[in-house]
C-alpha cells in the first residue's frame, strides 16, 4: 500500500527571485505529489485602503516592473467605473496605441530573452547557450540589435503618450491628461511600422528554425506539456482577440463557448481556492467547481495566457496576425490547442496584431484630438476594469465611499490566474522525471520549461547569463524526510 | 565624459525608496550647471535598468541593501566590478535578468556601456524593504546625508 506522510510546509521563509518546489514521493520512490510555492505579496489590498482612487493608476504601477503598463490600464478603467464615466474616444484610442506599444515591448523581450530560448537554441543544448546570446549565436547578432530596438521604440511610444518611459503617469478617471501633437504622431506611426516588420521577421523565425524542425514540434505538441483545461480571455464585440477591452469569454475544454461576462460580473464566475503551503490563492470557475488541480470539462481550473486568448477568439482583428492565426491552427489540428508549448508561437501572433493595431490607432484621424478626457459627475462607489496583461486576464475591482476613498481593493493579477496549470504542469513534469527515488538530470531543465511557457513573473529570470533562475527543488521520502535538494544557483 | 546619478528602488517600499531620496537631495545640490551629469530616479532593474546607461561613461546608482551583516543605515560604496555574483541585488528579481547580466548583454549587442568598474553602487543597509509605505524609517532617513555626501565623495574622485 502506498503511504506518504502529511507534512506541513510552513512558506514563511521568501526567496525573492527563487522557485520553491516540495516533492514527496511514496514508497516506491516514485512522486506522490509536488508543491510550487510562490511568496507572492498581496499587501497591496491592504496599503491602498485609504487613497484616492484616482492615484490609483499611478500607485498600481509599481505592483510590478514588468507590466506596470497594464497595472496602469486596469487600474484607470476601474478608476472610470467607480465614478461612473466613460471617457472619450480619443483618449481610449490614446490609452489602447499605449498598451498596444507596451504589448509587443513585452512580446518580444520574454519570446527572446526569456521563453523563447528553449526553442531557437534547443531544449537539449548547453544551459550556458539556451539565453539570448545562444539565439544570436543561430539566428544572428542582428537579431540582438532588433530586440534591443523593439524595446526602445516600445518605451518611446510609451513615454510620448504615458510621461514615462515604463511606469505611465497619464490616465485618470474619465480619459488621460496628455494631448498627442501631429510629430509625435508620425513618429509613432513609422515606429509601428518598422514593428510590424520585425514580428513578421520573427514569425519567420520561429517557423524556420522550430517548426521546419521535427524534434521541436513533437516537443510541442507532446503530451508531457499538455493540459485540457477551460481557457479565458478578452473579446471585442466580435470576438476577436482584445489586450485593452472587451467582455471576458471562457471555452470549455471542447472548444464550446462556457460563458462570456462583463467585468463587473466576473465574482459571479470566479473563486479563489485556498491550500496552506503557499501564499498564493487559486483562481477557478464558481459554477464549476474546486475539484482539485485537475483537467477536465468537471474542473473549475482555467488558463489565460497568450494560447487561451487565441483559443476563446474567433481569430485576431488585423489581417495579417489572422493569416498567422488561421495557420496556426490549421498547424497545429484545430482548435483548441491544449498543448502548453505552443503559447510561445501564439505570443508571436499577438506580437503581430499588437504591431498593426499600433498602427491602425496612430492613423486614426481622431489620435491627435484634444478632447481627451470627460470630467467625471456621479458620486464615485464601485468599479471594476479589466484588461489582458501579457501574461493573462488582469481584474482591478475598487470599493470606494462616496469620496472616492478606497474601501476596499481586490486584485487578481494575470499570473494568478494561471497558479493551477502552473501547479499541474510541474507536477507533471516532475512525475516525469523522478522514477524509483532517483531525479534525472533533466529534471531541473523540464520543470523550468514547464513554467517558463506560462511566462510567469517568477519564472522570467530564466535564461539569464549564462545560469538558471535561482530554483530549489526539495524531495522528501515516503516518511517526509529531505532525501535531495536540488538548487541552481542559490548560495 | 558624461555621468548619470540615479536612485533606484521602489519609492513605495519604504526604505527600498531610498535611493529616490538620497538623488533627489544630490540634484538640489549640485543643480543644472553641469551638462554633462544627470540625475535621475528609476525602479527598474535589469534590461531596462541598464538600457538607461546606454552612451553614459560613468555611472553611480544609489540603492538600499539588506545583507543583515551591516549595522541599519551603514553606508558603502564599490564599484559593480568587485561584485562576482551575477545574481546580485534585488535586480535579480523574478521578473527580469540580473543587471550583472543585462551589462553583458547589452555589451554583446554593441551598445556604449560604461564597464563595471566604471559603475558605482552607494548602498544603504536597510531591513525594511518590503513593506509598504511611502516614507523612510527614522534610521535610514538619518542615513540619507551621508549617503549623499558619499555620491558627491564619488563624483569629485571620478571627474
Amino acid at each position: 500500500m502506498e503511504t506518504s506522510n502529511r507534512i506541513t510546509i510552513d512558506p514563511i521563509t521568501r526567496l525573492e527571485g527563487h522557485g520553491k518546489i516540495e516533492i514527496f514521493l511514496d514508497s516506491n520512490g516514485n512522486v506522490s505529489n509536488s508543491y510550487f510555492q510562490i511568496p507572492e505579496l498581496r499587501g497591496f489590498e491592504r496599503f491602498c485602503l485609504g487613497r484616492p482612487v484616482e492615484e490609483m493608476p499611478t500607485l498600481t504601477n509599481r505592483i510590478c516592473g514588468v507590466c506596470p503598463e497594464a497595472h496602469h490600464m486596469a487600474s484607470a478603467k476601474a478608476a472610470d467605473a467607480v465614478y461612473h464615466v466613460d471617457p472619450p474616444r480619443p483618449a481610449k484610442l490614446l490609452r489602447e496605441l499605449l498598451y498596444m506599444a507596451f504589448y509587443a515591448t513585452d512580446h518580444t523581450t520574454h519570446f527572446y530573452a526569456l521563453g523563447g530560448p528553449d526553442f531557437i537554441v534547443g531544449p537539449e543544448a548547453p544551459v550556458a547557450e539556451r539565453n539570448i546570446l545562444g539565439v544570436i549565436h543561430k539566428v544572428g547578432l542582428e537579431i540582438g540589435n532588433k530586440v534591443i530596438q523593439m524595446r526602445k521604440y516600445g518605451h518611446t511610444v510609451i513615454e510620448m503618450i504615458g510621461g514615462r518611459k515604463v511606469h505611465p503617469a497619464t490616465a485618470i478617471p474619465g480619459g488621460i491628461t496628455k494631448i498627442l501633437d501631429k510629430e509625435e504622431r508620425k513618429q509613432i506611426e513609422e515606429m509601428g511600422r518598422w514593428a510590424i516588420e520585425f514580428a513578421l521577421f520573427s514569425l519567420q523565425t520561429f517557423k524556420e528554425i522550430v517548426l521546419a524542425n521535427k524534434s521541436y514540434l513533437d516537443l510541442i505538441i507532446g503530451d508531457i506539456y499538455t493540459h485540457k483545461t477551460y481557457y479565458m480571455g478578452l473579446v471585442d464585440e466580435r470576438n476577436q482577440v482584445a489586450f485593452y477591452d472587451g467582455k471576458v469569454r471562457v471555452m470549455d475544454p471542447t472548444g464550446e463557448e462556457y460563458v462570456k461576462y462583463s467585468p463587473s460580473d466576473y465574482l459571479k464566475h470566479i473563486s479563489e481556492h485556498l491550500e496552506p503551503w503557499t501564499y498564493l490563492k487559486f483562481p477557478y470557475l464558481k459554477n464549476v467547481g474546486w475539484k482539485g488541480f485537475v483537467d477536465g470539462k468537471d474542473s473549475g481550473v482555467y488558463m489565460a495566457t497568450p494560447l487561451s486568448r487565441l483559443n476563446v477568439s474567433e481569430g485576431m482583428a488585423t489581417p495579417r496576425a489572422q493569416e498567422a492565426y488561421e495557420d496556426f491552427y490549421s498547424s497545429l489540428g484545430g482548435k483548441p490547442v491544449h498543448q502548453r508549448l505552443a503559447t510561445h508561437w501564439a505570443r508571436l501572433i499577438e506580437l503581430l496584431y499588437a504591431a498593426e493595431h499600433w498602427v491602425e490607432l496612430a492613423t486614426d484621424p481622431e489620435i491627435t484630438s484634444p478632447n481627451v478626457h470627460n470630467k467625471p459627475t456621479e458620486i464615485p462607489t464601485e468599479g471594476v476594469g479589466i484588461v489582458e496583461a501579457p501574461r493573462g486576464t488582469l481584474t482591478h475591482h475598487y470599493v470606494t465611499d462616496e469620496r472616492g476613498l478606497i474601501k476596499k481593493v481586490n486584485l487578481i493579477v494575470g499570473t494568478t490566474n494561471n497558479y493551477a496549470p502552473i501547479q499541474m504542469s510541474t507536477n507533471k513534469a516532475a512525475r516525469a522525471f523522478i522514477k524509483n527515488g532517483n531525479a534525472t538530470e533533466g529534471l531541473l531543465n523540464m520543470v523550468e520549461m514547464a513554467f517558463r511557457v506560462y511566462d510567469p513573473c517568477f519564472g522570467c529570470a530564466t535564461h539569464s547569463l549564462p545560469g538558471q533562475m535561482p530554483l530549489e527543488i526539495t524531495i522528501h521520502d515516503d516518511a517526509g524526510k529531505i532525501t535531495e535538494v536540488i538548487t541552481r544557483n542559490i548560495d | 565624459m558624461t555621468t548619470l546619478v540615479a536612485g533606484i528602488g521602489n519609492p513605495i517600499l519604504s526604505d527600498d525608496g531610498v535611493g529616490w531620496v538620497v538623488a533627489k537631495e544630490v540634484a538640489k545640490i549640485i543643480g543644472e550647471n553641469d551638462p554633462n551629469l544627470f540625475v535621475n530616479s528609476f525602479s527598474l532593474s535589469g534590461i531596462a535598468l541598464m538600457e538607461q546607461m546606454v552612451g553614459f561613461q560613468k555611472v553611480i546608482l544609489i540603492d538600499s541593501l539588506n545583507t543583515c551583516k551591516f549595522p541599519v543605515g551603514k553606508v558603502q560604496s564599490f564599484p559593480l566590478s568587485d561584485v562576482n555574483d551575477l545574481f546580485f541585488g534585488h535586480s535579480a528579481s523574478p521578473h527580469d535578468l540580473s543587471l550583472k547580466k543585462a551589462l553583458v548583454l547589452g555589451r554583446k549587442l554593441n551598445a556604449n556601456l560604461p564597464n563595471d568598474r566604471e559603475i558605482y553602487l552607494v548602498t544603504i543597509e536597510a531591513h525594511h524593504i518590503t513593506d509598504f509605505g511611502e516614507k523612510l524609517t527614522p534610521e535610514i532617513e538619518e542615513a540619507v546625508p551621508n549617503a549623499v555626501q558619499e555620491v558627491l565623495r564619488l563624483l569629485t574622485i571620478l571627474n
